[in-house]
C-alpha cells in the first residue's frame, strides 16, 4: 500500500496532496489542506454536516474517496465568501437567526446556495426536499427555511462585516 | 477505514478481470455510498463476509454511466447516479414508477453520486447485520438475532433463516417493469431478467442476488411499457429522508375500461427480494379494478409470516398495495 | 411592557460571521503540532470481570506512544453525583468489572488514528463473562446480579461544597441495584383521595432517546511542561469540568486550563465529565505530546448518556369541577450501569410537577435503578419530557371521564404568580394562565377540539385523521451545583466600545449574543460596541454552566451588574469633569450628559480616556451573582425539601396532528407554543430556541428511540435512529407572553430548555383526538397506533 499523489481543485486552488486510497475527500480537506469548515457529523453519509460541492453537486464528502475528486473542482463553505463579502445566502442565514451551535451551517448553506443556483425560483417545498439531507438539532429548520427563502426572494437587509 | 488497494478500470472487461485476479476479496465501487460507509467503515465482516482489501473503481468507465432509450427501450448504465435517473425528462415520461423510486431513495446528497448499480446491489440495512457484534447468517454465523431481538423493521414474508428486507427502491421498480440487467463475467456478456437476479435467504444466505464475485453489473435495460400502462409507486417510511422502505409497492398495469388486463405488483421492505404479489395480480386479472382491489390485496395476508414486532407491517402492506393499485388506476 | 434600546430587539447572533463562513473553530477543529490520536478500547461484555489485560503486543506496534488501563486510574473515582448519600461510582477506565457494553477499559495514543486503532485491536482482554440485568423491576429482585457491589467509602465532593456527613451505608440503597430514591410527601393523600369525586390510575412508559447534537465529543489535551494542563473541551460548563479534571488529576484548579472553542451542540449530553476527557489528559502527561480523542458517532450514541427510559404510575383524585386534590406519582428510572443523574432525574421529576399545578395532597416516590444498559444522564428538560407527557396525558383522559375541556381543565389547576411551591420556592412570575388561553386562543382550540363525546368519524376523509391536544411545562432557571454563582467583568476602552469577559460556553444557545445584548443595554451602548471573550478558564471569570437553564438569570444577571459596577464608575468620572452630581447625568447612546443640558456632554470614549489619564482606572466592571440568591440551603434529592431556583419559565402548546388510520403514521401539522421566559432579551434567540425545542419534541414523541439488544444499542446511527429533517418541519408558532421576572437581567428567565417537554404530551393527547387511541408509551410509532386502532375496533364490534 503506498500513497498516491493527488491534485484537487478547492476553492479555485489546486492542492497537491499524498494520501492513502482509503482517505476520503472530508479526511483530506480538514487533516491535509486544514479546511476544517468542513464538519464530519456521522461519518457515515446520514447527516450532511461534510456536504461540499463536487463538480458543482452537494454530496456528503465523508463517502467520497479523494482520489475520486481528483479532477473535478471541490467548493466548501471556506470558498463562498468573496474578497470578504458573504454569499448572500450567508447574509441570509445571519439576518434570518438560521443557525445556533453553527455545527450544521457550513454543510446547510452550501446545499442551499447550490439549490438555488440550480433552481433559484426553487418552491418553499422544493427548498425543504432540498435541505431534506442535512440534519439540523438545534434550530428545527424553521429560521434556515426562512433563510433561503429571503435569498430566494431577495430579501436581504444588508451585507455584514467581519467582526 | 482499513486500508485498501485500489485499480482504476477504464473498461468493464479490465474491472471483471480485476476481480477475477484478485478473489473474493475483492470489491467494485462507484458512488460508494454503501460500500464505503456500511461496509468499509464499519467493518462488518465474517466467515460468509469476508473484508474487502481491494477495490476497482468504475466511475472512471463511460459506458456505464449514461441514461438512453434504444428501440423504445430504456437503457441505463449501472453507474449512473439515481438524482441523473430521478430527473431524466425521458424516465419521467415513459417510466415514471423508476424515477419515483429513485427519487425517493436516501437523501438528495446521497442520490447525488449513489448509482442505480449500487442501489441495486447494496448489503441489507438489518441493524443485526450492520452491527459488528452480530455474528448472525449472512456474515457465516449460525443466527438470525432478528428472531429473539427487535424485528420492528424486519421481513413478514419470504424470510427463513435469515429475516432481513431488500433494502434497494429502484429493484422493486424495476422487477415491476419487467427489467432486465446485463451481466459481465470472464466468460462475456449475459442478460438476466430481474425475475431471476435476487436470491432469498433459502436458497444462498450469504447473498441478495446471482451476481459472483468476478462479474459487474454493466446496465439495466427496461422494456417499452404496453401502451397506456398505468404505474404508481409509495414508499412509507418512518421519516420523509434517509429511511429505507417501510414497505413500499409499485404497480405497472394494463387496464382498460376499469379491467385488470396485465400488471405487476410488487412489494419492497416486506421481503428479503422485492416481493412480487402474484396472487394479488391473479386475482385482480380480468376483474373491475375498483371493486376487486380490496380483496385482491388483503390474499397477502395469507403470504405473510410476521415475527413478534412486525405484524403491523402486514396491516400496512395490504393497505399500501390497494393504495397504490388505485393511484396506478388514477394516474 | 418597558421599552428598551438594545433587550428585546431580534439582533443577529455575534457568533454568526465566523459560523457562516466555516471559521469558527470547535474541539474537532483544534489541531496541535506534533498532536497524537488516542482510542478507547470498549467492553464489548454487559457485565464481565476483567481478568486480565495484555497491551505487550499492542505496545510493540510502531507509532504507540502509550497505553493506559484500570491500574493507571486506581485513585480516580469520580461522578457528577458525588454525595454522602450517593458516592461516586464511576472511573475513567474499569477496575474489576466492566458494567455496560462501551464501559472503557484502555486507552491508547498514537501517531495517527488508524495506528491507534490498530493498537486498540492487538490488546487482549480475558473476561470472565457475568450474568447481566437489563429491566429495571428485574434488577430489583432479590437474586439478580449485582452491577454495584462496592460500597465506596470515602469524602465525597458534596462534602468539600459544604454538605452535611451522613451514613453512606444505608441498607435500602446498598441493595438491589437501588442507585437512588426520592420520597416527597405532603398534605393527606388518603383523605383527599377519599373525598375525590373520581379517581383514576395509569401506567405510562417513555422509551430512551438520544441528544443528537450534530459534533461529535472531542478532547484535546495537552501538558506542559510547567505543570499546566491545557484541555479543549466539549462542554457546558467549563469551571464544572475544570474541577472535576483538576480533581482526579490531583492538579491545583488554577493548573487546569480550558481553552474556548465553539461547541456543536450538547443538549445535556456534553455536561458530564467523561472518560475519555481524563484518558486524552492522561495520556498527554504521559507523552508529554498533545493528544486528540475524538468520538465516533456509535461511541456518542453509546457512552455519551440517554436519556432514562421511564415506568410512570400515576394515580390522580380530582373534584367533580376537574380540581386535582390528590396525586400519588410513582418513578422507576433504568438508571443503566453509573448513577449518571439518576438520583437526580427521579428528583425532578417531581420537581417539574410541583410548578405547573397546584396539588396540596402529594405522594411521589421515585427509584432509579442500577442495570447493564448505557447510562442514563441530563437530556434537554433531564426528566421534564417523562412526567410532562404521563401527566398531561392522564389530565387529558380525566377530562375526558368528566366531561371537561381539558384546556379549561388545566386553567382550573395551574399556579398563579405569588403561590409558593411545597419547598419553599417563590413563584413572582408565572404566565401559565395566558400561555394556556393565548396558545387555545390563536389554535380555535374549543372549534378544533368540539366537545367531549363528538363525533371522530367528521375529522377528515380517506383514512387521514386530524385531531388537537395541549400540554404544559415548567423549567428552573438555575439551581446549585458547583460553582454556585457566575461572573462577569465589562472592560471600557477609550473608543467608547466595550469587552465582556463572561465564562459561559457558547454551544448553540445564543448566550455571547444575549449577554453582550445586556451589557449593552446597561452601558447605553449599541451590540456592536461590545466584543465578548467567552469560555476560557484563564481569561473569563467563573461561571455556573449552561446546563441548568440559568443562563439568563444567573449568568445575565452577573452580566448586568459589572455593566452596572462599569457604568458607576464611568459616570463618577464623568461628574467629575462635568461637574454634575452623578444622579443628574443621563448614559445613552454612547453619551454621558448632564440631563436637559445637551451642550454639557462627553462622549464614552472621552469619558475612557480621562479617566486613564487623570488617575490610571481604566474603568473594569465586575458583578456577580449567587444561583439562589436569598437561601443557604442545598435542595435535598432524597425528601424534595429546600429550595432550588430563583424563577420558573413556564409554557403550554396546543399540537395539531393528522393520523393515517390506515398505516398509523402520525404526522406534527402545527405546534403553537406560547411561553413565559419573562422579557424576551432578543427574540430570534428565543425563537430558534422554541423551534428547536418543538423539532427535538417532535422526533421525539414520534420517531425516535434507542434499540436495545441484550444491553447493546442497535441503532446507534443517524440512519436508524431517525431525528427529524427539514422535510418533517411543521408550522411552529407562537409567542412569549408579557411576564416579567423581577429576579431576572431586565426581567429575562428560563428558555427553551422546558420548551420541548410539552410537545410530547400535546403530540399524545392530539392522536387521541384524531383517532381516538391512547398511546400510553413513547414514541408513538405505527405499530402501536395500529394495535391500537385494531384493539378499539374489536372493542366496537
Amino acid at each position: 500500500m503506498k500513497k498516491l499523489m493527488l491534485s484537487l481543485a478547492v476553492n479555485g486552488q489546486v492542492y497537491d496532496v499524498a494520501a492513502f486510497p482509503h482517505r476520503t475527500l472530508l479526511e483530506v480537506l480538514r487533516d491535509d489542506i486544514g479546511l476544517t469548515g468542513t464538519k464530519r457529523g456521522c461519518d457515515d453519509g446520514d447527516c450532511g454536516a461534510c456536504t461540499v460541492l463536487l463538480d458543482g453537486l452537494p454530496v456528503t464528502s465523508c463517502l467520497v474517496l479523494a482520489v475520486d475528486a481528483v479532477e473535478k473542482t471541490i467548493t466548501t463553505i471556506e470558498g463562498l465568501a468573496t474578497a470578504g463579502q458573504l454569499h448572500p445566502m450567508q447574509q441570509a442565514f445571519i439576518e434570518h437567526g438560521a443557525l445556533q451551535c453553527g455545527f450544521c451551517t457550513p454543510g446547510l448553506i452550501v446545499t442551499a446556495k447550490q439549490l438555488l443556483e440550480e433552481k433559484p425560483d426553487s418552491s418553499d417545498e422544493e427548498i425543504r426536499a432540498g435541505l431534506a439531507g442535512n440534519l439540523c438539532r438545534c434550530t428545527g429548520y424553521v429560521q434556515i427555511l426562512a433563510a433561503v427563502a429571503a435569498c430566494r426572494d431577495g430579501q436581504l437587509a444588508g451585507q455584514t462585516e467581519a467582526p | 477505514m482499513k486500508s485498501f488497494e485500489l485499480y482504476d478500470a477504464t473498461t468493464v472487461e479490465e474491472a471483471v478481470g480485476l476481480l477475477d485476479q484478485h478473489g473474493p476479496t475483492s470489491k467494485v465501487v462507484a458512488g460508494g455510498t454503501d460500500l464505503v460507509t456500511g461496509i468499509m467503515k464499519d467493518w462488518v465482516q465474517g466467515p460468509g463476509m469476508p473484508y474487502p482489501d481491494v477495490l476497482i473503481d468504475l466511475t472512471t468507465i463511460s459506458e456505464i454511466n449514461r441514461i438512453a432509450v434504444e428501440d423504445g427501450a430504456l437503457r441505463i448504465g449501472a453507474a449512473t447516479p439515481l438524482a441523473d435517473i430521478a430527473e431524466s425528462a425521458e424516465v419521467q415520461a415513459g417510466w415514471p414508477v423508476l424515477s419515483s423510486a429513485a427519487h425517493s431513495v436516501a437523501s438528495p446528497l446521497i442520490r447525488n453520486f449513489g448509482t442505480l448499480g449500487g442501489n441495486l446491489n447494496q448489503r441489507p440495512r438489518c441493524w443485526f447485520l450492520r452491527g459488528e457484534h452480530f455474528p448472525c447468517y449472512k456474515k457465516g454465523g449460525d443466527f438470525c438475532f432478528a428472531v429473539t431481538g427487535n424485528n420492528r423493521m424486519h421481513a413478514i414474508i419470504g424470510g427463513e433463516l435469515c429475516y432481513i428486507v431488500h433494502p434497494s427502491d429502484t429493484a422493486v421498480a424495476l422487477l415491476a417493469l419487467g427489467a432486465a440487467t446485463t451481466i459481465a463475467g470472464p466468460a462475456g456478456r449475459r442478460e438476466v431478467a430481474f425475475d431471476e437476479y435476487f436470491v432469498g435467504p433459502r436458497e444462498d444466505v450469504l447473498r441478495e442476488n446471482i451476481l459472483q464475485h468476478n462479474e459487474v453489473m454493466v446496465d439495466v435495460k427496461v422494456p417499452q411499457p404496453a401502451a397506456g400502462a398505468r404505474m404508481a409507486w409509495i414508499k412509507l417510511k418512518d421519516r420523509q429522508v434517509y429511511d429505507f422502505a417501510l414497505t413500499s409497492v409499485a404497480v405497472v398495469a394494463s387496464v382498460e375500461n376499469g379491467v385488470w388486463q396485465d400488471g405487476r405488483i410488487v412489494l419492497g421492505g416486506v421481503a428479503p427480494t422485492p416481493w412480487r404479489a402474484t396472487m394479488v395480480e391473479q386475482a385482480l386479472a380480468g376483474k373491475d379494478v375498483q371493486s376487486a382491489v380490496r380483496s385482491a390485496s388483503a390474499l397477502i395476508r395469507n403470504e405473510a409470516r410476521p415475527l413478534s414486532l412486525n405484524a403491523y407491517k402486514v396491516d400496512i402492506a395490504i393497505g399500501l398495495t390497494e393504495r397504490a393499485v388505485l393511484q396506478a388506476m388514477a394516474a | 411592557m418597558k421599552k428598551y434600546n438594545v433587550v428585546g430587539k431580534p439582533l443577529p447572533r455575534v457568533d454568526a460571521y465566523s459560523k457562516v463562513t466555516g471559521q469558527a473553530k470547535f474541539t474537532v477543529d483544534i489541531n496541535l503540532p506534533g498532536m497524537l490520536h488516542g482510542k478507547i478500547l470498549r467492553s464489548p461484555h454487559p457485565h464481565a470481570r476483567i481478568l486480565s489485560i495484555d497491551t505487550s503486543a499492542a505496545e510493540k506496534l510502531p507509532g504507540v506512544r502509550a497505553i493506559i488501563t484500570g491500574t493507571d486510574t486506581r485513585d480516580m473515582r469520580y461522578a457528577f453525583v458525588d454525595t454522602p448519600r450517593y458516592p461516586a461510582d464511576q472511573y475513567p477506565l474499569a477496575q474489576d468489572k466492566v458494567r455496560y457494553i462501551g464501559d472503557e477499559v484502555a486507552a491508547v495514543a498514537a501517531v495517527d488514528l488508524e495506528t491507534a486503532q490498530a493498537a486498540i485491536d492487538l490488546i487482549r482482554v480475558e473476561y470472565e463473562v457475568l450474568p447481566a440485568v437489563f429491566d429495571p423491576y428485574e434488577a430489583m429482585a432479590a437474586d439478580a446480579p449485582s452491577v454495584h457491589e462496592s460500597s465506596y467509602s470515602g469524602t465525597s465532593i458534596w462534602e468539600e461544597w459544604g454538605a452535611k456527613k451522613t451514613d453512606a451505608s444505608r441498607a435500602d440503597e446498598r441493595v438491589n441495584n437501588v442507585s437512588g430514591r426520592t420520597v416527597i410527601t405532603y398534605g393527606d393523600t388518603d383523605a383527599a383521595f377519599a373525598a375525590a369525586a373520581y379517581v383514576r390510575e395509569d401506567r405510562f412508559e417513555t422509551g430512551s432517546t438520544a441528544h443528537c447534537a450534530m459534533e461529535p465529543h472531542a478532547a484535546v489535551a495537552h501538558y506542559d511542561p510547567s505543570g499546566q494542563m491545557h484541555l479543549w473541551l466539549s462542554s457546558m460548563g467549563i469551571y464544572y469540568k475544570r474541577y472535576v479534571m483538576s480533581k482526579v488529576l490531583k492538579l491545583p484548579t488554577s493548573s487546569v486550563h480550558i481553552h474556548k472553542t465553539y461547541v456543536g451542540g450538547a443538549f445535556g449530553g456534553k455536561m458530564d465529565v467523561y472518560p475519555y476527557e481524563i484518558c486524552a489528559a492522561i495520556l498527554a502527561q504521559r507523552t508529554g505530546r498533545p493528544v486528540k480523542i475524538e468520538l465516533t458517532r456509535p461511541e456518542v450514541f453509546t457512552t455519551t448518556r440517554i436519556r432514562f427510559p421511564t415506568y410512570i404510575d400515576i394515580k390522580t383524585g380530582v373534584a367533580a369541577d376537574g380540581r386535582i386534590l390528590a396525586q400519588h406519582i410513582r418513578t422507576v428510572v433504568n438508571n443503566g450501569a453509573y448513577r449518571g443523574t439518576g438520583p437526580v432525574v427521579i428528583f425532578l421529576f417531581h420537581g417539574w410537577t410541583a410548578p405547573v399545578y397546584r396539588v396540596e395532597n402529594m405522594r411521589y416516590e421515585g427509584v432509579s435503578v442500577w442495570t447493564n444498559n448505557p447510562v442514563g444522564g441530563p437530556q434537554r428538560g433531564h426528566g421534564a419530557p417523562q412526567i410532562r407527557f404521563a401527566i398531561d396525558s392522564q389530565l387529558d383522559m380525566i377530562a375526558e371521564d368528566l366531561g371537561l375541556d381539558p384546556a379549561e381543565m388545566m386553567l382550573k389547576n395551574v399556579r398563579h404568580i405569588g403561590d409558593v411551591l411545597p419547598n419553599g420556592d417563590v413563584l413572582k412570575s408565572c404566565g401559565l394562565t395566558d400561555c394556556i388561553t393565548q396558545a387555545a386562543a390563536a389554535t380555535d382550540w374549543t372549534k378544533k377540539r368540539g366537545r367531549p363525546g363528538s363525533d371522530r368519524r367528521a375529522r377528515g376523509t380517506g383514512t387521514k385523521r386530524r385531531g388537537v391536544g395541549i400540554s404544559t411545562t415548567t423549567m428552573i432557571s438555575g439551581a446549585p451545583y458547583y460553582p454556585f454563582a457566575s461572573a462577569g467583568v465589562v472592560q471600557l476602552h477609550d473608543d467608547g466600545r466595550a469587552t465582556l469577559l463572561t465564562g459561559v460556553v457558547e454551544m448553540g444557545q445564543g448566550a455571547e449574543t444575549t449577554l453582550a445584548m445586556v451589557a449593552a443595554e446597561e452601558l447605553g451602548l449599541q451590540l456592536s460596541d461590545i466584543r465578548v471573550v467567552s469560555g476560557d478558564t484563564e481569561q473569563t471569570p467563573v461561571d455556573m454552566g449552561s446546563f441548568l437553564s440559568g443562563g439568563a438569570l444567573v449568568t445575565g444577571d452577573a452580566v448586568r451588574l459589572a455593566a452596572a459596577d462599569a457604568r458607576r464608575q464611568l459616570l463618577q468620572v464623568a461628574s467629575e469633569r462635568l461637574d454634575a452630581q452623578v444622579d443628574e447625568l443621563d448614559l445613552s447612546n454612547g453619551r454621558v450628559c448632564v440631563r436637559d443640558r445637551p451642550d454639557r456632554c462627553m462622549s464614552i470614549a472621552e469619558v475612557v480616556h480621562y479617566s486613564i489619564k487623570e488617575s490610571g482606572n481604566p474603568i473594569i466592571g465586575r458583578g456577580y451573582r449567587k444561583i439562589l440568591s436569598a437561601s443557604d440551603r442545598y435542595p435535598s434529592l432524597a425528601k424534595g425539601t429546600g429550595r432550588w431556583t430563583d424563577a420558573y419559565g413556564f409554557n403550554a402548546q396546543v399540537a395539531e396532528v393528522e393520523v393515517d388510520l390506515e398505516t398509523g403514521q402520525v404526522q406534527l401539522i402545527r405546534a403553537t407554543t406560547y411561553h413565559d421566559c419573562g422579557q424576551p432579551l432578543n427574540p430570534q434567540i428565543v425563537d430558534g430556541q422554541v423551534f428547536g425545542s418543538v423539532s427535538t419534541g417532535q422526533g421525539q414523541a414520534l420517531t425516535e428511540q434507542l434499540v436495545f439488544n441484550q444491553g447493546r444499542i442497535v441503532n446507534a446511527s443517524f440512519q436508524d435512529y431517525r431525528v427529524p429533517t427539514a422535510l418533517e418541519t411543521p408550522i411552529s408558532d407562537g409567542a412569549a407572553v408579557e411576564s416579567f421576572e423581577p429576579a431576572g437581567p431586565f426581567g429575562a428567565k428560563e428558555v427553551g430548555e422546558g420548551t420541548l417537554a410539552q410537545t410530547l404530551g400535546a403530540i399524545a393527547n392530539a392522536v387521541y383526538d384524531a383517532a381516538g387511541v391512547r398511546i400510553r408509551s413513547l414514541p408513538i410509532t405505527p405499530d402501536k397506533v395500529l394495535a391500537a386502532l385494531a384493539e378499539q375496533a374489536a372493542q366496537r364490534a
